[in-house]
């Protein structure tokens, strides 16, 4: 045997793979480009969360500044007497004409009912608005019967006054047809047998687009209805100018109704939005589940049966209206989350052993669960479980994950609806705290906690989204049932956990109005 | 296509750029996918995460220092994180052996194909950390960070694999030696 033949092992195997190469099969490369194509998916789902509460914000964002530029005189007595001029023919002539408004107006009717109604209803409830007494009678019998409930109709005191009272107004907030408060003028004018039907017809088309679209912007991230969107507000511009065309034709009417436009400007000034802040107390119970496949636990676990379980949230609410559909809104909420994980079974073993993902507090010897079937029946030599002593436990046995975050939302909320039964589009942010947080064993003759999980962030986000439904008692008194769809972004401190917390709630409660 | 041509397509998810590094890249990181794994199956599968993973994560490459080994680490971790999930990681001493012998053994000619089937061969935690360490080149201290050991089973564990890998060489060659 020839010494020089005799070789270091390592050298060995160091010069022999140095240049060592392999062609994998070209059943690898088509594996690749399907789980790309699959990701690419994915990944769309995710983003349309982002997108809806993203538009939702932007919408609302979007019309409080085209509240705001288009409307800047919302409260100034001074716009109505300039308004003197361009008045109108006088409310003498009464609602007989009603019956013969076409379909297209009918949602502006059925604005203008509700903003009798509720004008109604304030004086039933003993509201400061000293106008009330103004109501004309012609305008409590402007209840068309057969008008449709989708209507457009205001929430805001100050408007619904405005409308009734005084359709001098109009002339100015034509040309604004974003402005809420218009349609229950713009209506008033119709109801009142005003023979300028096309202008007022085009705010009415303008604001029932608008509305259309709002819906279908917030329903749908489809790139089709957006256009739709450009395409249906493109005919605004033409028809504002329609609308003040027609408008100054009117101006030689009524001008004996200046006096009484003096009058009512007088009242209107009174009418400013009070009752802009809510206070809602909140339960929802939650459903906390994750979008991806992995485990938060250990990515061995990824492949178990896992299930989202419901807890209680609590917590209130506070929010402030911007205008009479959009408010802003915070609080503050403890949320309760958990997750549990089966098809594991137990051992004990000393702590460097356990899960990576706990703390175990300083234990020497730990409970540790692994997949099932990795202890019994791994019995080849030198099996990496040899040092774990298999534990026994009956039932059937989980491993639980309780989370509790006190959750800050900052949220906007678009009134889509806003009679009786109002429908709102919520969207926004919600900064949450790491609270309490557990991880456990349960079995039927077992709880054991086993210590707190280690890769949770302390300060995370989520984006929500959601519709809200409420319904009022009262004017200051409402019931709000809210479905909220909250993706948590960045809940793990160790990015490479393969799990995508989300959680569904149901938020109920009663909202005070002051 | 320059190198970093293909990366910054790569990055925006240029499907064609993709297939052009998977055939630029492939074979390198198919063998150390067969040096970690336990056969040609596993490894296929470990190349296959590998390369979803690349994809993915090229975003975060910064171009600081190399791709290929950026490209490589990727990989290995991969496979790792497979057998993290396995538990394979034996901290329980199993008496310490020194792993400053100098294993020798002869080397006569000695088919690749076996070598690698020897390797292939080895319980998983000798076969990572003799990998790791001897074709790969990390420390014992990375090797230990890496797997979840400490320093002295990465030394244990790399003279038990020696030990296995020269008794096993030692037998191939007598056995040709009878022909």
């Amino acid at each position: 045997m020839n010494m020089s033949d005799k070789k270091n092992i390592d050298q060995l195997f160091k010069e022999r793979f140095k240049d060592f190469e392999a062609a994998p099969s070209p059943q690898v490369w088509e594996n690749i480009q399907s789980q790309m194509a699959e990701k690419k998916e994915d990944r769309k789902v995710i983003p349309l969360w982002w997108k809806l509460g993203g538009i939702a914000a932007l919408l609302a964002l979007l019309l409080t500044v085209g509240n705001a530029v288009f409307n800047p005189f919302d409260q100034e007595p001074s716009m109505v007497t300039e308004d003197v001029e361009n008045v109108k023919e006088a409310d003498s002539e009464t609602n007989t004409d009603a019956p013969i408004i076409s379909d297209t107006e009918e949602s502006v009717i059925a604005s203008e009912e509700n903003t009798s109604e509720q004008t109604i209803e304030k004086s039933d409830g003993a509201s400061e608005n000293s106008s009330n007494k103004n109501i004309k009678p012609e305008d409590k019998t402007l209840q068309i019967k057969n008008a449709p409930q989708n209507t457009i109709a205001n929430e805001n005191t100050e408007t619904k006054v405005r409308g009734k009272t005084d359709s001098r107004v109009i002339e100015k907030n034509k040309i604004a047809a974003q402005k809420q408060g218009e349609m229950a003028v713009a209506a008033s004018d119709i109801t009142k047998g005003k023979k300028v039907p096309s202008a007022n017809k085009v705010d009415a088309d303008i604001l029932v687009k608008k509305t259309e679209t709002t819906i279908a912007v917030t329903n749908e991230e489809n790139t089709k209805d957006k256009n739709a969107m450009v395409t249906d507000t493109a005919p605004t511009s033409e028809t504002t100018v329609a609308a003040t065309e027609d408008s100054s034709e009117n101006k030689k009417q009524s001008i004996f109704d200046a006096i009484e436009a003096t009058e009512t400007a007088a009242v209107t000034v009174k009418n400013k939005p009070k009752n802009r802040w809510e206070v809602a107390p909140n339960l929802a119970p939650v459903y906390y589940n994750t979008l991806s496949e992995g485990s938060s636990i250990d990515p061995m676990f990824a492949d178990n049966s896992q299930n989202g379980d419901v807890n209680l949230s609590y917590g209130v609410q506070v929010s402030y209206a911007i205008t009479d559909r959009l408010s802003v809104r915070s609080g503050v909420s403890n949320v309760d989350l958990s997750y549990a994980t089966g098809n594991i079974e137990l051992a004990t073993g000393p702590a460097d052993l356990g899960l990576r993902s706990i703390n175990y507090n300083n234990k020497s010897i730990v409970t540790i669960p692994v997949d099932k079937g990795s202890i019994t029946s791994n019995s080849a030599p030198g099996n990496p479980f040899d040092n774990l002593t298999p534990k026994s436990a009956s039932g059937n046995v989980q491993l639980v994950q309780n989370i509790t975050y006190y959750e800050v939302p900052v949220e906007l909320k678009y009134a889509l609806f806003n009679n009786k039964f109002g429908i709102n589009v919520l969207g926004g942010f919600s900064t949450l705290f790491l609270g309490n947080n557990e991880v456990s064993i349960e079995a039927d003759n077992l709880n054991e906690s086993l210590g707190e999980a280690n890769n949770l962030s302390n300060v995370s986000f989520t984006t929500n989204v959601g519709l809200g439904f409420d319904y009022k008692i009262s004017k200051k008194f409402k019931f709000n049932i809210e479905p909220m769809f909250k993706y948590q972004l960045n809940p793990y401190t160790d990015s490479s956990v393969d799990f995508k917390p989300y959680y569904l709630g149901v938020y109920t409660g009663f909202s005070f109005k002051f | 296509m320059t190198l970093n041509e293909l990366i910054i397509l790569c990055k925006k998810q240029d499907a064609k750029a993709q297939g052009e590094l998977y055939n630029r890249y492939s074979n390198v990181l198919f063998s150390i996918c067969l040096r970690y794994s336990p056969n040609y199956v596993e490894a296929e599968d470990s190349l296959q995460d590998a390369f979803i993973t690349i994809f993915k994560k090229i975003e975060q490459f910064k171009d600081k220092g190399s791709f290929e080994g950026w490209m490589k680490r990727v990989t290995v971790n991969t496979v790792l994180q497979k057998y993290r999930k396995k538990r394979v990681f034996d901290i329980r001493d199993e008496g310490q052996l020194e792993d400053e012998v100098d294993e020798q053994v002869e080397d006569n000619d000695i088919p690749l194909d076996f070598l690698l089937e020897i390797i292939q061969q080895l319980p998983d935690r000798y076969r990572l950390v003799f990998t790791m360490y001897v074709m790969d080149g990390y420390s014992h201290k990375e090797v230990a960070d890496m797997l979840g050991i400490t320093d002295g089973t990465s030394k244990s564990n790399l003279a038990r694999a020696r030990a296995i890998l020269k008794t096993k060489i030692e037998d191939y060659n007598s056995a040709k030696e009878e022909k």
